[in-house]
């Protein structure tokens, strides 16, 4: 089982995605930015880190692109190597902000609305091609 | 001499003879004594008997040498007194005289018998004790001399110098005294007068008001008066013993040395030049006369000096001014004459004899009448013009020698002497003949111009009249035009008001879109979750039903979207390499799906001459064929749906090679009614309301497809006939290649901003070159600047569209600069940096500092153009 940590704002498309993720994953839920990153924080210090983050796009306060941008820079004071980087997906309505993201570094993406097999078969691939 | 060498002879011959004869009483009286007396006292005695002998000799001696060398006998004295120049006479002890001699009878007046024997007081003027004092002072040298007063006999007073001595009896007592004296009136005197002279003459010598300067024989300067100084600006050193030569150029002094002033003994008045101390020449009028010592040889001269130098030049302003005045009488555009007190023409101008048509002989002291006409003449003699004074003028006329009258204009002038008297008259003679006839003319016109002007007035008053009326017009027009801003403001507010709801429309439907995505997110994502799950063929058919409706929600949310961008003007369109062949097949691909149950042909067939690559957006264009291809499924239920692609046409456009292409959506649908044709592409529009219940759809499709083919330039049409089918038809324009299009594209887009105001601030030269060969083409006003504050003040002077920054100027950084003017100066205008890429801190200092955008360095065209493009169309 990976962990998983999914952010989104919206209640509903969390437990979309931690159903759609059940077989594969123990997910977190955050719902905004802040959230996200001091989970991401703990999880490092706890020394057990997520294998990827679902990071929605549209969020009140820190957005996904501000979170990811954060952990990216937060990974290169860590001073760690880009393939060991963690897979980061961006879930999105638009394709469009999706495109700033690309540029900070995340890794895929996941058009809203979910279609839970696509989801679990981009997943799957992602994280089983890290393995 | 001789007699002192005699003297001298006799004393050493006596001295010689007593030596002898004192030796010789000594061996006497040595012998004599030695008989009588023990030998040690007549030792003794013998040298005193001697010595005794001796000394009584020299005794004698002295007393007869002072006989013979001071003896005079009376007579002797007496003779001697009465043949000396000077008055003398002797004193005894109580002061009364006791000879009086010839000379001092004829000094004091007194008679010898008229004083012996009188105190030697009784003429001496009172209070001149110095005279006879001899006595009172026994203490007194025994000579002095000194000068005093005497009363003369006849009450005269006359200056004497004196001189007394004792008289000393052969004892040496004094028995008396003598005085001499002379008389030294007339020589002081002639002393005194010679000094008053001396006095005045140093007197006019130095407050003389001409320089003069004496000089000894060998032509130095001895002497000077203070104005000599002040001529040649020389101090007293500088003077002296100067030679002469020195004070004059070298050809100046020449001329002196040949005027020989030495032999002539003098020269006066002469003009010549003199060297200050400072080097500055002056003029000088000189008189130079030699003096000479009493033997008449030279020794020395004299020279009197005068400054003339402002007197000089005073003569040469004159000269010129006179020279001018001549120049000017003589080049007289009018005749000017002078005559004498006669009347007589003595004097005239070139211009009097051109005028007068004569010469010379035919003027010169002729009478004065002899120029005017004889009337004339007369009127003007009778009215004695003699008396009149300068300034009177008057018109007359005159006779040419040809006998021409001319009429004249006469000024006088009048010179009289100091009698009163008129010494000459001198005439300014101006040809008024033309004068006249104009004059005469004028009278002529002038009544005419004062009837035109009547009729003037008349026509002024009638255009007075015109120009109220107009001034009211104009003030009608001013209000219309005030009337017109007005509705043109609320027109323009009218239009505002209406963009703005347009926009806010806008703003609405793409929030909806999104807020209602998100649940639609939830629904459609557990339905899909809930299909996993086993469920009986009641509940699956139920979740198909929702499974669709939010499908079909979801996608007139996500049309409604496009449309609303399509028609906003938010698309971009891209330039991305197309497949056609691909693209199709693809789009086939994903309806197929559709039809899997349905028993309808589906193809499509693509011209080959189609290349494989052409430039354009290929997800609009993929969409547009969907859109199409899935609208013809949909509304046919059996037959066929064909797709052809066709090239049209192969043009070549400024921007490249395009190839227009012909696509064909061919259906053996239900065909669409001709009346519903023209609505089909309408938003919300379907060939009947009724098919939406049959077919569902959300109306808008097709206008998204009329909108996205529009946008890249192309048409598109339908051609149908109802039960048979439908054609929807489509020619869109796709490039062979981008890069020229691109590249003209920008610059096309430039040509569209005329006056565009572009300012560059970069302190590289090179980079300011690059700017202007990009902007070189286009229209855009270019301007560039070195530094920060010049930016700044470039910014304060006039407005900018556009200003490009490299964030590294001198004076003032560009991110500083940038700040001021946003800031501090509160302009508003697009700014960009110029960065270097590597540099983030600044880029985040810029953002700060209120940049808009960025460009890195090195800059491209590209680049460049691309940003002028994106700002200056937000402006517009």
């Amino acid at each position: 089982m990976w962990r998983i940590l999914v952010v989104d704002d919206n209640p509903n498309n969390c437990m979309l995605l931690v159903s759609t993720l059940e077989d594969l994953a123990n997910c977190d839920i955050a719902e905004n930015g802040e959230d996200a990153l001091v989970a991401y924080d703990k999880s490092l210090e706890n020394k057990n880190p997520y294998h990827a983050i679902l990071l929605d796009i549209a969020m009140p306060g820190i957005d996904g692109v501000e979170v990811l941008r954060r952990i990216r820079s937060k990974e290169q004071q860590n001073n760690v190597l880009p393939e060991n980087a963690i897979p980061i997906f961006m879930v999105t309505a638009h394709k469009a902000p999706f495109m700033d993201s690309f540029n900070v570094g995340c890794d895929d993406y996941i058009l809203k609305p979910i279609e839970p097999d696509k989801v679990i078969a981009k997943i799957k691939d992602r994280l089983d091609g890290s393995k | 001499m001789l007699q002192k060498l005699k003297f001298f002879f006799f004393l050493i011959a006596e001295g010689l003879g007593l030596a002898l004869a004192a030796s010789f009483f000594y061996l006497f009286f040595l012998m004599l004594s030695t008989f009588i007396l023990p030998p040690e006292i007549s030792f003794f005695f013998s040298a005193a008997a001697s010595s005794a002998l001796l000394g009584g000799y020299f005794l004698f001696r002295v007393k007869r040498n002072r006989n013979s060398f001071f003896h005079f006998s009376p007579e002797q004295e007496k003779s001697l007194q009465a043949i000396l120049p000077a008055g003398i006479f002797t004193v005894d002890l109580k002061r009364r005289i006791t000879s009086w001699n010839a000379a001092a009878q004829e000094i004091t007046g007194y008679s010898a018998h008229e004083v012996i024997g009188q105190p030697c007081t009784i003429f001496v003027k009172n209070p001149c004790q110095e005279f006879c004092s001899l006595y009172d002072d026994k203490t007194l040298k025994s000579v002095h001399a000194s000068e005093c007063v005497i009363r003369r006999k006849d009450g005269q007073e006359r200056y004497i110098l004196k001189r007394a001595d004792y008289i000393r009896d052969h004892r040496g007592n004094i028995v008396g005294g003598i005085e001499s004296f002379e008389d030294i009136t007339d020589r002081r005197e002639s002393e005194k007068r010679l000094k008053d002279s001396e006095e005045r003459f140093r007197t006019i010598f130095e407050n003389s008001a001409v320089g003069i300067t004496v000089a000894d024989r060998k032509e130095r300067l001895i002497s000077w008066n203070k104005h000599a100084q002040q001529i040649l600006g020389m101090e007293d050193n500088d003077l002296y013993l100067r030679p002469a030569k020195s004070l004059y150029p070298q050809e100046e002094w020449e001329k002196i040395r040949a005027m020989n002033i030495r032999q002539e003994g003098f020269r006066l008045n002469f003009e010549t030049v003199m060297i200050r101390k400072d080097q500055a020449t002056i003029d000088v009028d000189a008189s130079v006369s030699i003096l000479k010592d009493g033997d008449g040889n030279v020794s020395g001269s004299i020279a009197v000096i005068r400054d003339i130098t402002g007197r000089k030049l005073h003569e040469q302003i004159l000269k010129e001014s006179e020279a001018k005045f001549r120049s000017i009488f003589e080049n007289s555009a009018i005749a000017i004459i002078v005559s004498d007190k006669n009347n007589r023409l003595i004097s005239w101008n070139r211009f009097t004899e051109q005028f007068l048509g004569k010469g010379y002989d035919d003027l010169y002291f002729q009478h004065i009448s002899s120029i005017y006409t004889p009337e004339e003449w007369k009127r003007i003699s009778e009215s004695d013009l003699r008396h009149q004074e300068t300034g009177h003028h008057y018109e007359s006329k005159m006779v040419r020698r040809d006998g021409n009258v001319v009429d004249v204009d006469v000024s006088l002038a009048v010179t009289r002497n100091d009698a009163g008297e008129v010494v000459r008259t001198i005439g300014f003679i101006r040809d008024i003949t033309d004068r006249k006839k104009i004059e005469n003319d004028l009278r002529i016109v002038n009544r005419d111009l004062l009837d035109n002007e009547r009729a003037l007035r008349t026509l002024l008053e009638d255009l007075n009249r015109t120009h109220e009326k107009l001034k009211h017009a104009q003030a009608e027009l001013l209000q219309r035009q005030e009337e017109l801003i007005e509705r043109n403001k609320q027109e323009k507010t009218l239009r505002e008001q209406a963009e703005a709801a347009t926009h806010a429309k806008s703003d609405f439907l793409s929030n909806m879109s999104h807020e209602i995505r998100t649940p639609l997110n939830s629904i459609i994502g557990f339905s899909q979750l809930l299909r996993k799950i086993v469920l009986n063929e009641k509940e699956k058919k139920f979740l198909s039903i929702i499974e669709s409706s939010s499908q079909h929600l979801l996608n007139i949310v996500n049309n409604i979207l496009d449309y609303e961008k399509a028609i906003a003007g938010r698309i971009v369109l891209d330039e991305e390499p197309i497949n056609f062949n691909a693209l199709v097949r693809d789009v086939f691909k994903v309806v197929a799906g559709n039809v899997a149950n349905r028993s309808l042909e589906l193809g499509f067939d693509v011209d080959t001459r189609i290349p494989e690559v052409l430039y354009g957006d290929d997800m609009k264009i993929k969409q547009v064929l969907i859109n199409l291809v899935a609208n013809a499924v949909k509304f046919t239920k059996q037959g066929s749906v064909k797709l052809f692609a066709v090239v049209d046409g192969i043009r070549e456009e400024k921007t490249g090679k395009v190839y227009d292409l012909l696509v064909t959506i061919d259906d053996t649908g239900i065909g669409i009614p001709e009346e519903a044709q023209k609505k089909i592409f309408e938003q919300f529009t379907q060939a009947d309301n009724s098919t939406t219940r049959r077919f569902g759809g959300t109306g808008l499709g097709l206008s998204i497809c009329k909108a996205y083919i529009e946008l890249m330039g192309g048409k598109i049409w339908i051609e149908s006939q109802v039960g048979k089918g439908s054609k929807f038809i489509f020619k869109i324009p796709l490039y062979a290649s981008i890069e020229h299009k691109k590249a003209l594209e920008y610059q096309e887009r430039f040509l569209a901003f005329e006056n565009l105001t572009v300012l560059v601030a970069d302190d590289d030269l090179k980079r300011r070159d690059q700017f202007a060969a990009i902007l070189k083409d286009s229209k855009c006003l270019f301007v560039c600047v070195d530094d920060g504050q010049a930016l700044i003040d470039e910014v304060t002077k006039k407005p900018y569209d556009i200003c490009f920054v490299n964030i590294k100027l001198s004076k003032l950084t560009g991110v500083a600069a940038i700040q001021k003017i946003r800031f501090e100066l509160g302009k508003r205008m697009p700014i960009i940096a110029l960065t270097d890429a590597s540099f983030f801190m600044d880029k985040q200092n810029c953002l700060d500092a209120g940049m808009d955008d960025f460009v890195s360095i090195p800059i491209s065209a590209e680049k460049i153009k691309e940003k002028i493009y994106t700002y200056a169309k937000r402006k517009s």
